[in-house]
């Protein structure tokens, strides 16, 4: 009996290969592009084109072909466009490796929520799938790029979140809330014409430019400026170094200043009647240059660029806020802050969020920012080489 | 007299395996639907509520400890009523396992099995857990032991691998926002698998040092539910209440929340591998209690002949259960729980009946 029934187990085991997904068969969409024109929603697919890529190789492209592909159509919905690729293609598409969405201006100004549901409901999508805008079409300006740092368009992509470069917003953050639901900040990726960006002189490069904000799934105006974008990232915690310069305190000459990480601490508080969101970014700085006469050395001369730094910070804070807070589309969801410390409140403001956040809410900056080290030298080179020669 | 082949141990650790893999697999999303912010306080109310259940079937197994309840029950409220109360235990146990086994192809067919017919998985299915059933009573509890440490791991692991998608000040929620009322219907749901350690009462002669069969039942109770709160929680702080709730599989989502980049980043089919080998031992654990049922019932000397057929006809009924997802969760709202509690309670009423027979009878022999 006992062998009979190993001998069933054995031959069950023939029935492994049902599912099988052949790698041959397989077309690994790297970025998902979506844009809309007058005929409905364009869908492109760029697949690495395995068939190109030969063992060995590091550079652009190997035996002439071209190692990245865009493959689109346009079609009235999503899912029929996406079908309708599908059937260009030899291979199956395979999304499950696809970690970037791309969305073109036209599109996002009409609704970016198509692709949450799809995205959400689809198991194969990730929920932290980024997603990224471009001020144009989408599939136009990302095919005709140069891709030179790295060896595809998506690698790119994936490195501006690594190192966040870039603001990173997923497919996720669009659902924290039901209240702010389909409020957030699309990064955006530039575009460089022939005289800027990475490779001055070539073809059009990719770079990061500033951010959307997108109310309800949908685009409103304005767009956040790279500085901007910059304050935003600090505030979603997500600000790697930062190169910034402040006036110094003693003259009219700048300081330099870098900034590996800045750490933003976000809570409410109710104060006479009203309540305030408190955003608390805190950083430690390095000097990294200092075109003025100011003396690192001299403890009241430090402390005073500091208030400067703090007043700098909460300044570009509050405009970012400012400006986010018009449109009324709470892109932090600082309503979860208000939903969990105070419920009984909540609920009776909860049907109208987005208008007593524009209107009542009070958003206070305290920065607090340190500066940590000065750097190699004492004194500027100006005050040390310069000036003092001049003085001879 | 059967020999006492279950420790306290090994039933410590097998029950708390029981009761965490459905939970944590299947119910955690119907659990946040019903209570967002209240479901750990739901768990612990659900807990109780399995322990209270429990400690009805200990006292009432305690009183005949060497002998099996589907023999003695006839003695109790005669035959014409023991043998469709317990037809209606086995169903209902029967039908605990076609759920089970329906959702563990209904989650593999929709994430990584997409293509293959569900009958092969059931099948598959259907011949690991019937396997282990025909070894008997020891291979679950041994196979328990073995599989507990690496699942604790696998429990714990994956709070700590999520943490820093986690949202800390969401966790002022539970002090805040949770009430009794919200976490109700997971009590009710949850109490239900908790007092599936109730079928204590079906092996109770197997299982050694009895006497501290309710201590243990404490222990693993309480151990499951902390595990159940520890995956909530995280549930809770990384997504927040509103996109929690709109997930079928929270549990999976978060892991695959798990940083882009990172090694780990695929780490969901090796806890599905694992939960699939918890949820195996537990269905085991059922079909044997069923085929054990049914050979007393039907005074056959084995049990272990009834394993095979009752499997089929058990993946038979699962093919034929649901053929969508909304079908199946229509069916599974509507009452599965409260057949379950029924099924859990049958023996409350045996106890009663025999305490006062055992009343009248004291009283007869007093006035005698």
């Amino acid at each position: 009996m006992r062998k009979l029934i190993i001998s069933l187990l054995l031959l069950m085991m023939l029935t492994g290969c049902w599912s099988s997904e052949e790698l041959n068969d397989q077309a690994f969409i790297g970025v998902l592009i979506i844009d809309r024109n007058d005929d409905g929603i364009e869908v492109t697919f760029g697949v690495p084109l395995t068939t190109n890529l030969a063992s060995g190789e590091t550079s652009g492209s190997a035996s002439g072909g071209e190692v990245f592909g865009y493959f689109s159509r346009t079609a009235p919905t999503l899912e029929e466009a996406m079908q309708k690729v599908q059937g260009d293609l030899s291979r199956r598409a395979n999304i499950g490796q696809n970690r970037n969405i791309v969305v073109g201006r036209r599109f996002a100004e009409e609704g970016i929520t198509p692709v949450l549901e799809l995205a959400a409901r689809n198991p194969n999508i990730r929920m932290n799938t980024n997603m990224f805008l471009v001020d144009g079409y989408a599939k136009d300006e990302v095919a005709k790029a140069t891709v030179t740092s790295e060896r595809f368009f998506i690698s790119i992509l994936n490195k501006y979140v690594e190192h966040r470069t870039a603001l990173q917003t997923t497919i996720k953050d669009f659902m924290l809330s039901k209240a702010s639901g389909g409020d957030g900040l699309l990064p955006i990726i530039n575009f460089s014409n022939t005289t800027e960006g990475a490779m001055v002189g070539k073809s059009s490069t990719v770079g990061t430019g500033g951010a959307a904000i997108i109310k309800k799934g949908k685009l409103v105006e304005p767009i956040l400026t790279p500085d901007q974008t910059s304050a935003a990232q600090s505030i979603r915690n997500q600000l790697g170094n930062y190169f910034f310069s402040i006036k110094s305190p003693t003259e009219n000459g700048w300081i330099g200043l870098y900034s590996t990480s800045v750490d933003v601490k976000t809570k409410i508080v109710k104060k006479e009647k009203k309540y305030h969101i408190l955003i608390k970014p805190t950083s430690e700085v390095e000097a990294i240059s200092n075109n003025s006469t100011m003396n690192f050395a001299i403890y009241e001369e430090v402390k005073k660029l500091e208030d400067r730094i703090d007043q700098f910070s909460d300044q570009l804070h509050a405009d970012t806020m400012l400006i986010i807070q018009q449109t009324g589309a709470d892109v932090f969801h600082f309503d979860r802050y208000m939903m969990v410390k105070y419920p009984q409140e909540w609920r009776k403001i909860k049907d109208h969020w987005r208008e007593y956040y524009r209107d009542q809410l009070a958003i206070d900056i305290d920065s607090d920012i340190r500066i940590r080290r000065k750097g190699s030298t004492v004194r500027s080179f100006k005050s040390q080489f310069i000036e003092h020669n001049e003085g001879d | 007299m059967t020999t006492k082949v279950v420790t306290q141990k090994q039933m410590y650790k097998y029950f708390t395996i029981h009761i965490i893999t459905t939970i944590i697999m299947f119910m955690i999303g119907i659990v946040l639907q019903q209570s967002g912010y209240s479901a750990p306080l739901g768990v612990l109310i659900g807990a109780c509520i399995g322990i209270v259940i429990t400690f009805f079937s200990i006292a009432f197994a305690k009183r005949r400890p060497d002998a099996f309840f589907v023999h003695y029950g006839a003695d109790i409220v005669t035959r014409w009523l023991h043998y469709p109360l317990m037809a209606f235990i086995i169903m209902t146990n029967f039908l605990l396992v076609a759920i089970n086994l329906w959702e563990i192809q209904d989650l593999l067919l929709q994430f990584y099995l997409t293509g293959t017919p569900s009958w092969i998985i059931l099948g598959l299915c259907g011949l690991c857990i019937s396997y282990m059933a025909r070894y008997g009573i020891k291979s679950m509890f041994r196979a328990a032991e073995g599989m507990f440490y690496l699942s604790m791991i696998t429990f714990i692991i994956i709070p700590y691998l999520v943490h820093s998608n986690m949202e800390w000040f969401l966790a002022r929620g539970f002090a805040t926002i949770a009430s009794v009322k919200e976490a109700w219907p997971t009590a009710y749901h949850l109490g239900s698998i908790f007092g599936e350690a109730s079928l204590i009462l079906y092996i109770y002669p197997y299982i050694s040092q009895a006497s501290y069969t309710r201590k243990t039942t404490i222990r693993f109770t309480m151990l499951a539910a902390l595990m159940v709160i520890c995956h909530l929680i995280p549930i809770l702080i990384v997504l927040g209440p509103d996109l929690a709730q709109n997930l079928n599989y929270p549990e999976l989502d978060i892991i695959r929340l798990i940083k882009s980049g990172s090694y780990l980043e695929t780490l969901d089919p090796i806890i599905i591998a694992l939960w699939l080998v918890s949820i195996f031992i537990k269905l085991s654990f059922i079909l044997f209690v069923i085929s054990h049922m049914l050979s007393r019932i039907l005074k056959l000397k084995y049990s272990k002949p009834l394993i095979y057929p009752i499997c089929a006809f058990i993946i038979v009924s699962t093919i034929c259960l649901a053929q969508s997802h909304t079908q199946f969760f229509s069916m599974h709202n509507g009452g599965v729980s409260t057949c379950v509690y029924i099924s859990q309670l049958i023996p409350l009423l045996y106890y009663v009946i025999d305490v006062m027979r055992n009343r009248r009878q004291q009283m007869e022999e007093e006035s005698l």
